[in-house]
């Protein structure tokens, strides 16, 4: 027998915790900002005079006065955005038109008006003091249930109605569990409307430049870039005449940065009417209350069970409320869980009603859990009521339902086709580190006392990497026929080799904290054989030379699940070109180099290895060197989509997102019946991230999920008056937690690498944001031994429950 | 916000009821009032400043009296709109007499306050409304008196 040669192995760094390559220039004050940019000389500045009602015509606009005060520039109107614009596309057949400035009507408290255009930000917010709007106030619309009501004001009166949208979807034989039903359990739950309050707000610097008609926007924008082609239509120009630029650091998003763009295609109009470079930085009263937040829902379940706590079928009533406009990516919040509206649980059918409501409120848009926190609470809820009422022990409920592991892949009745997972040993992990025994002891023992303690629980699926297809769920089939069918999920990079070897890495996906940065460098280090930190990675996207696509951008989780493998994928290409460069020098099978320490290493024999900055070299300065057919550089563009994202099929079921992680929280809480105070004694949280690409970044990710979510749970709400009025407006009423709220987080992991995707990797920042809210829901629920739970649980309204 | 109070008044209720029709009192009474115009039919405009805590600006504002009761009372609408933000609502004044040449006023309101006043000061507004009521009613008193 012939002994192969021995090959070098490249060192692994994928799966290491490499502490993050953007922190250096971050923590030294040295992060470049939409703030920090200067990109055109003569830039003047925007500020935004925002409705003070929340429903009201407007019957004059009168901007004499503001004109003549000295360093105004311009003043725009809705009038002038109209007759120059078209409105915002969304994915409804409704005519709810959308343009980022008032029309006639002013829908919510804080949407645009006016903007002033001045010489700094000073005059120009002066000169908002100075235009004179005169409105005639309507009928206002705030909650769901007046949305719902016939006679309320129609906010569109086009549209006729605030039911905007409706459709109604059958998977599998519902009628037939539910007359075959030992009990049906009933509940209806409200999810309150909150935000995601990153540090950095809003911030677009526009160019318009006449000479060419074209149009140059920095933003902190997050994506999805399918909101450039729609800006560029909004804009009445083709998409090469609409360049995007995303500065180098972003200060946080979860999901409310892609909700940028109607201020970006504001601001490009104030350029255009003012001929001047403009610049907008929102500030925190704006943000608050004019950016976006997620939607409030209202949903009753009903639940076909059998005695023994099996689930046969599930009947779902959604109204979403997504506030004056559908602002695309809109329906997107109901659509996103659609294809798992059964979550982890093996639930063979679904009926759902779906409608979404207009009501004088800020419309929304994206936010840390899209969708999932919303649609958990009401399932992961009715799993602790069907328990409660069969009078069954939750355990055991969860487990006979939930899905098993050799039912991977497991397709869910509407359509989402869960990759992998071990639900099971999970939850057993979660119990165990819970120490649950103990846990169930130290409960008892409280009540013994006659404190109100309770145990709460949540298993949810959290999808990540949306597919472009699943939105057009929202459209009926016929409709759906009438366009292309929309699939996949794709992201593309870019790597490229100077002449001297230094790899330089582009990303499209603009990553706001994340640490993109850091895994890319990690991956490509790996496929290449070459040192961490000579490579650099440029997370600035620029969509006339960056490599990008309608789903590029840091949204729905995608890094980990489908970029991850384009930069993998990027890598591989450059590896074989300097492999099949390296095998021509040393002549050998290309098959036989190895890269690895920064070298072509034939196998066998090591003294004939060559640097790859050689290689490099090679390729730039001597092409005619180079292997027959072979271009010159090295330049390297991969673009990856995933496969198992089909688009919607004709009985309307829809594989949402790429890959399926899983979360088990486990939490035991006191209640203070004097005070109302919540305290959480522990909370256990298991993931299935897939295969981990860092655990430090993991780890971050989980921790700001959790961050996110228990300020849904127990903070965070947007609280509008009975007029519509917003009455938490400033971080005084609006609060978030702080490191002084956030309890001990105690995090396990069962990972269970996707076999779709070639890394295995899973999206793991959202599932926190998704499970607390309900699990902190289920635990006061068992603490006070109520069903009608309304978040967020505040001090105020704990105490009204312990006084039922 | 709504909100009530009374106070005792030196004079018949006739003599009030039209001491609170006049507009240059009102100017003279309402706090950071000017402008006061009459527009005729009982409807009139001003200038206001008023503020919340770090709110401070101008408001537009208009009223008309409604629901008149000679002698007895009327209803005051208010609508105001400036940089703050909105405010509209309703103060309704009913006038008794308490004694001979003295008159119990009893005043309710209900208004309402929008924009960037209910984002930022409404936790304050209270204490603000009271305040300006017990301004009004302080300097009325003195106008009174000095008649």
């Amino acid at each position: 027998m012939i002994e192969s040669p021995a090959r070098t192995r490249p060192r692994r760094w994928i799966g290491e915790a490499v502490p993050r390559k953007e922190d250096p220039a971050l923590l030294t004050g040295a992060g470049r900002f939409i703030d920090d940019l200067d990109p055109f000389p003569n830039t003047h500045h925007a500020a935004i005079l925002r409705s003070p009602h929340a429903h009201a015509r407007i019957l004059s606009i009168d901007s004499t006065r503001a004109l003549v005060l000295e360093g105004v520039k311009a003043v725009l109107t809705g009038a002038r955005v109209a007759e120059i614009s078209q409105p915002f596309h969304a994915g409804i057949t409704e005519p709810v038109h959308f343009y980022p400035i008032a029309v006639e009507k002013v829908r919510y408290v804080g949407e645009p008006v006016a903007v002033v255009v001045a010489k700094d930000r000073y005059i120009a917010e002066d000169a908002l003091e100075l235009i004179d709007v005169e409105y005639e106030r309507l009928e206002p619309v705030v909650e769901i249930d007046r949305a719902l009501a016939d006679d309320s004001l129609p906010l569109h009166e086009n549209v006729g109605s605030n039911v905007v949208h409706e459709r109604s979807f059958t998977y599998g034989e519902v009628d037939a569990a539910f007359a075959a039903a030992e009990e049906i359990v009933e509940a209806t739950f409200r999810f309150p409307k909150y935000a995601s309050t990153p540090i950095e707000t809003y911030g677009v610097i526009a160019q318009y430049q006449r000479g060419t008609d074209t149009y140059a926007i920095h933003a902190n924008f997050q994506g999805p870039f399918v909101l450039h082609t729609l800006l560029a239509s909004a804009l009445r120009v083709p998409g090469n005449r609409l360049r995007i630029l995303v500065p180098p650091d972003i200060g946080g998003s979860f999901g409310i940065k892609a909700l940028l763009y109607p201020y970006m295609g504001l601001i490009a109009l104030a350029s255009k009417e003012s001929g001047v470079p403009v610049k907008w930085i929102e500030d925190r009263l704006e943000h608050l209350c004019a950016s976006s937040s997620l939607t409030d829902r209202l949903t009753n379940v009903q639940a076909a069970v059998l005695r023994d706590g099996t689930i046969l079928a599930l009947r779902l009533d959604h109204v979403d409320n997504v506030g004056a406009y559908v602002r695309a990516p809109e329906p997107a919040c109901l659509y996103r869980m659609h294809g798992t509206s059964t979550g982890a649980y093996r639930i063979p059918a679904l009926a759902i009603h779906n409608r979404l409501v207009t009501t004088n409120k800020l419309p929304t848009g994206l936010n840390r859990g899209y969708g999932g926190q919303e649609h958990y609470f009401a399932l992961e809820r009715t799993m602790a009521i069907v328990a409660k009422r069969l009078h069954l022990d939750r355990l055991d409920v969860v487990r006979r339902n939930l899905v098993r592991a050799d039912e991977f892949p497991y397709h869910a009745p509407a359509g989402s086709v869960l990759d992998s997972g071990d639900y099971h040993t999970a939850l057993d992990e979660a119990l165990r580190l819970a120490g649950y025994q103990e846990l169930l002891a130290t409960r008892d023992r409280a009540r013994a006392r006659g404190r109100s303690a309770g145990i709460g629980l949540a298993c949810v699926v959290e999808p990540s990497g949306s597919s472009m297809g699943y939105i057009t769920i929202a459209l009926p089939l016929e409709q759906r026929k009438r366009s292309l069918p929309k699939s996949g999920a794709a992201e593309a990079v870019t790597i490229a080799l100077d002449p001297s070897g230094a790899i330089t890495v582009r990303l499209g996906t603009a990553p706001q904290g994340q640490g993109h940065q850091t895994v890319t460098a990690q991956i490509v280090a790996e496929e290449l054989g070459v040192a961490l930190e000579s490579i650099e990675v440029v997370a600035e996207v620029d969509t006339q030379t960056s490599p990008w696509t309608i789903a590029s951008g840091t949204y729905s989780s995608r890094f980990a699940p489908i970029a991850a493998v384009a930069v993998q994928q990027a890598a591989r290409k450059v590896a074989m070109k300097l492999r099949t460069i390296a095998a021509q020098e040393c002549n050998v099978p290309v098959d036989d180099i190895d890269l690895a320490e920064g070298l072509a290493i034939p196998r066998g024999d090591r003294s004939k290895a060559i640097p790859i900055k050689r290689l490099a070299g090679l390729a730039h300065w001597n092409p005619l060197a180079l292997p027959s057919g072979m271009e010159p550089g090295v330049y390297e563009t991969a673009y990856y989509s995933v496969p198992i994202l089909e688009a919607p099929d004709d009985q309307d079921r829809v594989n949402s997102s790429a890959v399926y992680g899983f979360v088990v929280d486990i939490c035991l809480l006191d209640v203070d019946r004097e005070t109302g105070k919540i305290e959480i004694q522990r909370y256990v949280s298991v993931h299935d991230t897939g295969r981990m690409l860092n655990p430090l970044l993991a780890e971050g990710q989980i921790r700001g999920g959790f961050a996110h979510g228990l300020g849904g749970a127990l903070m965070e709400e947007m609280v509008y008056d009975e007029n519509g009025a917003l009455l938490s407006g400033t971080f005084v009423d609006y609060l978030c937690p702080t490191a002084a709220e956030i309890p001990p987080l105690v995090i396990g992991h069962v990972d269970t690498p996707s076999p779709f995707t070639p890394l295995g990797a899973k999206g793991i920042g959202e599932g926190n944001s998704m499970s607390v809210p309900v699990t902190i829901a289920n635990a006061v629920a068992d603490a006070l031994g109520v069903d009608d739970i309304t978040l967020p649980l505040t001090p105020r309204r704990v105490w009204e429950l312990t006084q039922r | 916000m709504i909100g009530e109070g009374s106070i005792e008044l030196d004079g018949a209720a006739e003599h009030i009821y039209h001491a609170l029709l006049d507009p240059e009192l009102l100017q003279r009474t309402i706090p950071g009032c000017r402008g006061f115009e009459d527009q005729g039919e009982r409807r009139y405009t001003a200038l206001m400043e008023a503020g919340v805590g770090p709110i401070k600006g101008a408001f537009k504002a208009k009223f008309s009296v409604t629901d008149v009761r000679p002698s007895e009372g009327y209803t005051l609408q208010v609508e105001g709109q400036g940089t703050p933000g909105s405010v509209f609502g309703r103060v309704t004044v009913s006038l008794a007499s308490s004694a001979p040449q003295r008159t119990q006023l009893h005043y309710a309101y209900d208004v309402s306050v929008s924009g960037k006043i209910a984002m930022v000061g409404q936790r304050m507004l209270d204490a603000a409304a009271k305040m300006v009521a017990a301004q009004f009613f302080k300097r009325l008193h003195e106008e009174l008196a000095a008649r």
